[in-house]
Parts: structure tokens; sequence; C-alpha cells
């Protein structure tokens, strides 16, 4: 890294540690690198700089320029994003559950995850079941919680 | 209290989500839309292509966005920092605190399951948007490549 705060090594566990724990990866990294250089005033510095830009460009986006959101143009270029996103999102989700279910995948081996494949199944038979039952869509927070409590006990 | 709740909420938000990015948006989603009804999902689905299309982390766009529409600037802050304080106290006492947090095996058993949720909703929440905002993502489309 060009100021030579941390090696690449602690930087490849401070990435892995941010993104086990919950909370945007950026943020926990932040925290996580000025927490370990400058104590606690490292921690709150690095975090409000990763988080004020986003918040102020947001913020000028709904006030300054919300007139230009309107715009017929604005609003086309908005629906088409809006488009491709829902296919990346799909796309992501999809390599997600393929990769836990299917961790390696080559033409020599095929090695099934049976211990994700048990949980992805009561997930969504979970979600399933709760949707008939109740008339309403599961919690996401539920879902979690249940598949940290399973993780635990099967794997 | 507006301003408390809306704390609140993001701090919730903020200390159930792993993986960052779309999987908060479907727990967002849920809170935001399905239980309080703060914005509409086509809403959401606008923010988060504004996010995407802006830089800094996709979680603090949106709940500056649902802070900003629910209550002013005041809210725009207490909603930001809600999503912020979880994450900051974890990562603050897992950095004084534990050197080798990763070789826990209860956290790794837990975290390895939680990934398989993260992504069954992400799925699940392109289908739901697939459905919600079809007749905006057809005139997306039709905008895009100029069918009409």
């Amino acid at each position: 890294m060009s100021y030579g705060w941390i090696s690449e090594e602690t930087f490849t566990y401070f990435v892995a540690v941010s993104e086990s724990t919950p909370g945007p990866i950026m943020v926990n990294l932040a925290t996580y690198v000025g927490s370990s250089k400058g104590g606690i005033l490292g921690a709150l510095l690095a975090t409000a700089a990763v988080v004020t830009p986003a918040f102020f460009i947001i913020l000028l986006i709904v006030t300054i320029l919300k007139r230009a959101l309107d715009n017929l143009h604005v609003q086309a270029c908005l629906n088409g994003i809006k488009a491709c996103m829902v296919g990346i999102i799909l796309a992501m989700g999809l390599s997600m559950v393929i990769e836990n279910i299917l961790p390696q995948m080559s033409a020599e081996e095929i090695s099934v995850d049976v211990t994700a494949l048990m949980i992805t199944i009561i997930l969504l038979l979970n979600s399933w079941i709760y949707k008939k039952r109740q008339k309403k869509v599961i919690s996401p927070i539920m879902l979690i919680l249940t598949a940290g409590v399973l993780g635990t006990i099967l794997y | 209290m507006m301003l408390l709740e809306l704390f609140l909420t993001f701090a919730q938000i903020g200390a159930f989500t792993f993986g960052g990015g779309y999987a908060m948006i479907s727990i967002i989603e849920d809170e935001c839309v399905e239980k309080r009804k703060w914005i509409t999902s086509d809403q959401l689905s606008t923010i988060t292509a504004i996010a995407e299309s802006t830089p800094g982390p996709m979680a603090i766009n949106c709940a500056t966005y649902t802070g900003y529409m629910q209550a002013g600037v005041p809210g725009a802050i207490c909603a930001t920092l809600g999503v912020i304080v979880p994450s900051f106290l974890i990562i603050y006492l897992i950095s004084r605190f534990f050197d080798n947090f990763l070789e826990i095996t209860v956290i790794a058993k837990a975290f390895k399951g939680i990934k398989v949720a993260v992504g069954i909703f992400d799925c699940w929440l392109s289908f739901f948007w697939w459905g919600v905002c079809c007749d905006t993502i057809d005139k997306g489309c039709s905008d895009v490549l100029w069918l009409d």
C-alpha cells in the first residue's frame, strides 16, 4: 500500500474479518485499519472519512438535484440502470448459491457441500412454510439468525 | 419519536447484514418498505440505482436517502449513524481484543451458514424487484433501446 500502514498479509486478514462481520464492508475495513493504526481516534476518523462523501452526495442529489431526477432523460437512464441491476443481483445471488453448494467445480471433479445444500433446502422450506401460515414474507433477519444457528450445528 | 426510530431501525439493519451491498437492500426492503411503509419498492430500487452509480458504500447511500425522506437532514444523519454504529463497535472490539478472530470455530461455522442465506436473499430480491418494477424496467428497456 502506498502509505505502508499495513502489510499485504494483514490487509488480507482485515478484509476477511470485514466480510464476516455485519455491516458495510468498506466501513468495517476503515474502522479496522483506523483502529489498528490510531486507536479509537483513528477508528472514528477513518470511519467518518469513508462515510461523509457518500452522505453528502446523496444529500446533494435529494435536495439540489431533485428536479434533475424528475427529468425525462434522467428517468430513462435510471430505469435502464434498474433493469441491469435486477440482472446483476440475480447473477450474484445465483453464483453465490452455486458456489456454496458446489465449492469445487472443474472438469475432473465436482464436490458437493452437502451441509450447504441441506441449509439451503431448510431455509427455503422454512420461508415457504412461513409464507403459507402467516400470509407474509419471512423477515430476512430471522432467516439470517436461523442460518447462523444451522451453520454452527451442522458444520 | 421519528429520529430515534430511524436510528434504531437502521442500527438493526446494520447489525444483521453480512456480505454488504445487496444483502442489506433486501433487509431494508423488509424493514422500511414492507413493515414501516417509509418508502416504496420503486423508490428503493431507484435509490439503489443511484447508489450504484455514485461512490461510497451502498448501505450508507440508502440510509441517507430513507432518513432524509422521513425527517429531512436530521433524519438522514440519524439513519446513517444507525447503520454505522453497530459495525463500528463490533470491529473496534475485535481489533482491540481478538487477534485471531477468524479462528474462532463457532463464528466460522455460523458465517458459513449465513453465507448460504445471503445467496438466497439476492435471488429473492431480484425476483421480487422484477415483479414490482416490471413496468419501470419495461419502460427502461424500451427507453434505452428506443423501442417505442
